[in-house]
């Protein structure tokens, strides 16, 4: 058994004392985040991306990882206590999970989700133990021409698959590629896009640009936003455990909404968010009475919450396998191990094994970590919902300026973060989401190179891309994303889906 | 394939994209575009500018207690007694965890 081997050396790696220790803080953050509304993993990986520096490449994943999984579990208890999301990844659950939280039920809704969560945890472990090495292993047969194909259907699908209007998600992500091309050519010499600005010369800083566009941007949105009443329906730890008629009610959407998390996990575009959404269409559709949904029914939780779970680990799948990132979270993990040397894809597993699987361990441990962290402390998470948002800002807002200007001490790096900030603000105020743009931002580079390296393959014939069939495949599979966005009816049930929640 | 050839090939793209987007705009009803208030992001990009011109000269503390009195500003309602003690505690923090817990690289106070 060869997995089996890979899985031990991984939890040897994993189960050190610094990397527990890692795997705890990550979880802690994440769900600290989650719980808190108005700050997602997103702008939190993206603050912490300057102190993982100085760690080990294996402990700084770690933690990262466990942010973002960890956030799944603390936008649950918001969402079924207090009605409002703390995660995007939440919204469906607050429909059901308040409405039991108001029957009495928080006590079961919480353990449904937490349970579900951990099952679905353990599972998407598993999953990726199971299909990371297969899918590495077509990985290393991929050429240039396959690669670039490969980058353009990822980036195709991670717009469709995404919230908000496709054409300008398309355009995002083309300026990010663009972003991404700043700097000197390697290939030429030349210096493209600098203006002048000596400082450009190495391309755009990461750092300045996903601190100003996620970090920043989003507390200016919030103070824009009027504060909410935060009252919480009170629970405490003995009501917790769920009935068994309960448990009756919930095995079998956990089951659902594992599988349907798994798969949409996997998928570019894919990831936490859309898994919930499309599980709870799901057991709708398929529950006898749909009419209980919204009313407190329990799958309505069991299936999103176990969902988004299973999402957010399987997601790490293209990512560490092909070095594909499918959604934004996934973009800053390969920000994270760009920064520490590491290109991701293929290569990672059979250079650092180590690396590979002993993050994939390490989901496993900090699952558990977060079922007990979760359930018994959930009273203290609840508390932390008083702290007002006027008291949170500032420190957030400092966090994130420590953190870019710690990594490279000049007010260069200070004045990027200003001009990211204001463009991150107005494309958000014209409905350009950022997100796609940070993954054009990445594989920019990438693109190009493998662009140019196939056509010097085949001296400057583009058929190259047609006449190798994993590019053909590839290419004919985004010529069909691409029908989909322009087919009405398509586009529609795709507007239904994402509705469904708002 | 010069190293204009891919941004060449991306440029012609957001030009396209671009084109479609205005055209529809004209052709299609939508809401109009809100009123942007200006107050929330003027001074938190203000903030983040005195944040990068003047830690250097007075230190990270009194850049902490700056940025927050700036930022907090943002508000619509500002309980000035408040920032000043949330800046002290922020200020305290900042410096024990960054600058001696964290050792980045930077001045705790004015001039060192």
């Amino acid at each position: 058994m060869d997995a089996f081997n890979n899985l031990a050396t991984g939890f040897a790696a994993a189960a050190s004392f610094q990397n527990l220790g890692f795997a705890l803080v990550g979880c802690l953050l994440g769900t600290l985040i989650g719980v808190l509304p108005g700050i997602g993993p997103i702008p939190t990986i993206a603050m912490l991306l300057p102190i993982t520096f100085g760690l080990d490449p294996l402990s700084s994943l770690i933690m990262l990882a466990g942010i973002y999984y960890g956030a799944q579990y603390g936008g649950s208890t918001t969402s079924i206590l207090v009605n409002m999301p703390g995660e995007a990844s939440s919204v469906v659950t607050c429909m059901d999970g308040y409405q039991m939280a108001r029957q009495g039920r928080a006590g079961a809704a919480l353990a449904v989700a937490a349970l579900g969560s951990f099952f679905a945890g353990c599972v998407g472990t598993v999953f990726i133990a199971a299909f990371g090495p297969p899918l590495a292993s077509l990985a290393q047969q991929f050429n240039s021409p396959d690669y670039f194909s490969l980058m353009l259907l990822g980036l195709l699908m991670a717009v469709v698959l995404a919230h908000g209007s496709v054409i300008k998600a398309i355009a995002m992500v083309v300026v990010g590629l663009l972003f991404g091309l700043v700097g000197t050519d390697v290939n030429s010499g030349a210096v493209r896009y600098t203006f002048g600005v000596s400082e450009l010369w190495d391309g755009i800083d990461f750092l300045p640009m996903v601190i100003g566009m996620f970090g920043i941007v989003e507390i200016v949105k919030n103070l824009e936003e009027k504060e909410l009443d935060r009252t919480a329906i009170s629970t405490k730890f003995r009501d917790l455990w769920p009935s068994l008629r309960d448990f009756k009610e919930a095995w079998k959407p956990v089951l659902r909404g594992t599988g349907v998390g798994a798969v949409l996990g996997v998928l570019p575009g894919g990831g936490a968010v859309l898994a919930s959404f499309a599980s709870y269409t799901v057991e709708k559709k398929i529950a006898k009475d749909p009419s209980r949904f919204g009313k407190g029914a329990i799958e309505g939780v069991a299936g999103p919450e176990s969902a988004n779970n299973a999402a957010a680990q399987t997601s790490f799948i293209p990512l560490l396998t092909l070095g594909l990132p499918s959604n934004p979270i996934m973009a800053l993990m390969m920000g994270a191990m760009m920064i520490q040397g590491i290109q991701p894809g293929a290569a990672v597993m059979t250079s650092r094994p180590d690396l590979f699987w002993g993050m994939v361990a390490s989901m496993w441990i900090g699952n558990l970590m977060l079922v007990v962290i979760n359930l018994p402390m959930i009273g203290m998470w609840v508390k932390l919902l008083s702290i007002p948002y006027r008291y949170l800002f500032p420190a957030i807002l400092m966090f994130c300026v420590i953190g870019v200007y710690g990594t490279n001490a000049n007010s260069t790096m200070m004045v990027m973060t200003a001009v990211f900030t204001i463009f991150g603000y107005i494309m958000t105020r014209f409905g350009c989401e950022p997100a796609p743009m940070i993954l054009g931002f990445l594989l920019g580079p990438l693109m190009e190179e493998n662009l140019r390296r196939s056509l010097v393959l085949s001296r400057g014939d583009p058929m190259i891309f047609i006449q190798r069939p994993i590019s053909l495949t590839l290419l004919i599979c985004a010529g069909l994303v691409l029908l989909m966005i322009v087919l009405p009816n398509v586009r529609k049930s795709r507007e239904i889906a994402f509705q469904e929640g708002a | 394939m010069g190293p204009g050839y891919f941004p060449t090939i991306l440029s012609y793209v957001i030009i396209a994209i671009g084109l479609i987007i205005a055209l529809r705009g004209f052709t299609l009803d939508g809401p109009s575009i809100e009123r942007i208030p200006l107050r929330p992001i003027s001074l938190v990009v203000i903030s983040i500018l005195a944040f990068g011109f003047m830690i250097e000269i007075i230190g990270l503390a009194l850049t902490t207690i700056l940025l927050t009195f700036i930022a907090s500003a943002a508000r619509k309602e500002v309980n000035w007694r408040e920032t000043a003690i949330l800046s002290i505690i922020l200020a305290v923090m900042c410096v024990v965890v960054f600058v001696y817990g964290l050792s980045q690289p930077m001045p705790a106070w004015w001039g060192r």
